[in-house]
Order: structure tokens, then C-alpha cells, then sequence
């Protein structure tokens, strides 16, 4: 049940792997690139600037896959802007609801989460600069709404033996995502974006003590690690 | 080229190993119980009996829990009572006399969050007690009015000889 989004996103991402790697040929020039790169510092006439994207917007089309399957609702946007050769600055916009209904819980969270970072590009294709492999962080905060309806309380022993509930209450929570994926060109200015990352819950403000259990952009079952796939449909405006 | 297919692997396999941590069971520490301790008429050792324990949370115990069945010891663990609840009653038999005594223990509650697996559990305040003296000849509550760790007396009973 749990792991049905991540099969899905495994497969989705192959598929784009396959993708990026059936330009092989054209991503392999890269160490060429350096070469021509180190030649173009002596050859002030030579661009190896053909086709390439400063800024960028797009969409994810993950989660709306994912809210077929799950509780989970909402949409994520995306701005990328080249600052300074492999350097892109990235913000991150969205927002989320979902539901967390297991070991006796019963919440419900909404809000927005805003994610700011950058990605730095591994390799590049020469023909297209803005293809290629990026690694890259995002520092991610979320401030959302969290209604406890029914919270479990042990009295005797290791049984449940009463349930309790919070109203409504604003809380936030923030943390830090390493970020790997690629970028590759779909059709005229259409690239496809997907990235793979990692959050590390930093922490919280919490609603009564309680850790928070699910967070709008984090995910489910918080632990020390979570994954969280991006799988971007984004437009090159310039 | 090869090396980036593995950083990609890499990823792919800590994805699945990730994914099935989970802690559902619950090792926390749970709701403590009031901890009592029998002494005798003078309060200068421990006293055992054999001792029979209902408690209710009504004074009529209509239909009470048995706690203690003829269980000989000098000290009690007593389950106070849910979030809603603010008073227990306890009814102690000492041996198989049929007067029997009561010992009624008010208190606040509080929930506190311990973990996912485990939930809340509740810690009391402001406990005081009061009971009836048949054998019970005084009751001395412990300095701390506040039940949050079971393993300090929060009460010591002096029964009559």
C-alpha cells in the first residue's frame, strides 16, 4: 500500500533515465565540452553557447499521479534561473493535503510549502547546455494547518485505551532536501525535469507536543529520512 | 558513464530500504500508576498484608475493577483513571475483615505525547487524597503532588496493627 507511489515513481523515473540515456551520445560529449571549454578561454571568438535556457518554470506532474492512489492532494510549481555557469537558483511552490490514518491517528493537514535552493549541473550537454545531470539542495519550510480528530492514549499497558482530539491549529515545519536528477529537452521548449530527493526533517513547531506525522511536501511516516520525487514538466521562457 | 548509471543505482536501492522502516511498535513509557506504600502504625518500616484492591470511579462501586486479589505486599501500583476522569476510589480489604476501607484520590490530568507507535499517555497533578480509618490509621502523602514517573511513592499508608 505504502510502497505502491514509490513503485510507481521507480518506474517513472527509469523510463526517463532510459530517456537521458538514450541522448548517450550527445550527453557523452561532455569531456569534449571541457575541452572545447578550456579552448574557448584562448579563442575568444568560439560560443559554445548554441541553445541554452536561463530561466525556467514548470509543473509537477508526480503528485497529481500520486492522488489517484493516495490521500494525498495537491500541486507543486517550480522557477529555475541560471546565475552563473552551472549554477541555477531554484524556488519551489506548493501545496498540499493530506490525511494520516494509521496506529490510531486521525489527521488532517493543509498548507503551503515553499522550497529555495540550487542546482549545480554534473554534466551538461554541449549542443544543449541546459540538458544534462544536476545535484543540487533545497532548504524547504511548510506552514499548514493541522486538525488532530482522534489521537490514541494508553493508560494501562500497551493497549489503547481512550482517544483524545485538537482543533485546528497553524503549525510549520522545515527541512533540508539533497536533490539528484536530470533535465532533457521533450519538444521545442518543453523540457522534462525529475529529480529524486532525500529530505532530512530538521524540525518543527509542534501542536501540543506532538511530532509532526504527516507534512504537506514531506510526506507520511516521518522519519529521519524521506523520499520525495519531482517529476517536472518545465518551459524554458528565455 | 558507467559510474553515474551506479550514483543512479545507488539512489534506487536506498529508495526501497528506506521505505520499509517503520517503528508501529510502541516502546514508551505509558501512563504511570500511583505508587502507595504500606507502613505500620508508626511509620518506621514497611508493613505487608495480604490485601484486596477494587477500584471505581464512582463512589457506589457498581461495578468495580479488582486490582489486588489477596496479594500479600507492603507496596500498591493503582491505575488512576482517563483524561475525563478527576477522582478514583479505591476500596482496600485488609486480610478478610468485612470492614473494609476507602481511599479516594483526586487529581488533574494532563495528556503528554511520548511517540507515534505509543500515542499519549496521561500524568496527573494536583493528586491529594483522603480515605476513611478502619484499618487505615493515617495517610501521608509523599512531597511531589505530581504523578509523572511511577517509581517514586507518591503515597505512604499507615495501617493499625
Amino acid at each position: 500500500m505504502k510502497r505502491l507511489p514509490i513503485y510507481i515513481s521507480v518506474l517513472v523515473i527509469n523510463l526517463f533515465t532510459l530517456r537521458v540515456s538514450a541522448q548517450e551520445d550527445s550527453v557523452s560529449i561532455e569531456s569534449q565540452t571541457l575541452v572545447r571549454e578550456n579552448e574557448s578561454v584562448t579563442d575568444s571568438i568560439f560560443s559554445p553557447k548554441k541553445r541554452t535556457g536561463n530561466l525556467f518554470i514548470g509543473v509537477d506532474l508526480f503528485n497529481p499521479v500520486v492522488s489517484a492512489f493516495t490521500d494525498k492532494r495537491g500541486g507543486q510549481a517550480m522557477i529555475s534561473y541560471k546565475v552563473y555557469k552551472k549554477w541555477n537558483a531554484v524556488a519551489e511552490l506548493g501545496y498540499e493535503k493530506n490525511h494520516y490514518d494509521e496506529l490510531n491517528w486521525n489527521i488532517d493537514v493543509n498548507g503551503m510549502y515553499f522550497k529555495l535552493g540550487f542546482n549545480w549541473f554534473i554534466s551538461q550537454d554541449y549542443e544543449d547546455a541546459s540538458n544534462g545531470f544536476y545535484t543540487g539542495a533545497r532548504f524547504a519550510y511548510a506552514m499548514y494547518e493541522q486538525t488532530v480528530n482522534q489521537y490514541p492514549i494508553r493508560i494501562s499497558g500497551n493497549q489503547v485505551d481512550e482517544y483524545g482530539s485538537f482543533p485546528a491549529e497553524n503549525v510549520s515545519a522545515y527541512w533540508i532536501e539533497i536533490v539528484g536528477g536530470a533535465r532533457v529537452r521533450l519538444i521545442s521548449n518543453f523540457y522534462a525535469d525529475v529529480s529524486i530527493r532525500p529530505e532530512i526533517y530538521v524540525g518543527s513547531k509542534k501542536q501540543e507536543g506532538l511530532d509532526p506525522l504527516v507534512i504537506p511536501g514531506y510526506g507520511k511516516d516521518i522519519g529521519p529520512i524521506n523520499f520525495s520525487v519531482f517529476w517536472g514538466l518545465t518551459y524554458k521562457l528565455f | 558513464m558507467k559510474k553515474r548509471f551506479w550514483v543512479l543505482g545507488l539512489i534506487f536501492c536506498s529508495l526501497w530500504t528506506v521505505s520499509c522502516e517503520e517503528d508501529d511498535v510502541c516502546v514508551g513509557e505509558g501512563t504511570p500508576f500511583l505508587t502507595v506504600v504500606m507502613r505500620n502504625n508508626v511509620g518506621t518500616a514497611n508493613l505487608a498484608d495480604t490485601l484486596t484492591i477494587e477500584a471505581s470511579p464512582t463512589v457506589d462501586f457498581a461495578n468495580p475493577d479488582t486490582i489486588y486479589l489477596k496479594v500479600f505486599t507492603d507496596s500498591l501500583k493503582l491505575p488512576l483513571g482517563g483524561l475525563d476522569e478527576s477522582q478514583t476510589f479505591f476500596r482496600l480489604r485488609r486480610r478478610s475483615n468485612a470492614d473494609r476501607d476507602i481511599l479516594t484520590v483526586n487529581y488533574q490530568t494532563k495528556s503528554e505525547y511520548v511517540s507515534k507507535a505509543c500515542g499519549f499517555r496521561i500524568t496527573y497533578e494536583d493528586l491529594n487524597y483522603s480515605s476513611s480509618f478502619n484499618h487505615i490509621e493515617a495517610i501521608e502523602p509523599a512531597e511531589s503532588n505530581v504523578l509523572e514517573n511511577e517509581t517514586i511513592t507518591n503515597l505512604y499508608i499507615r495501617l493499625s496493627n
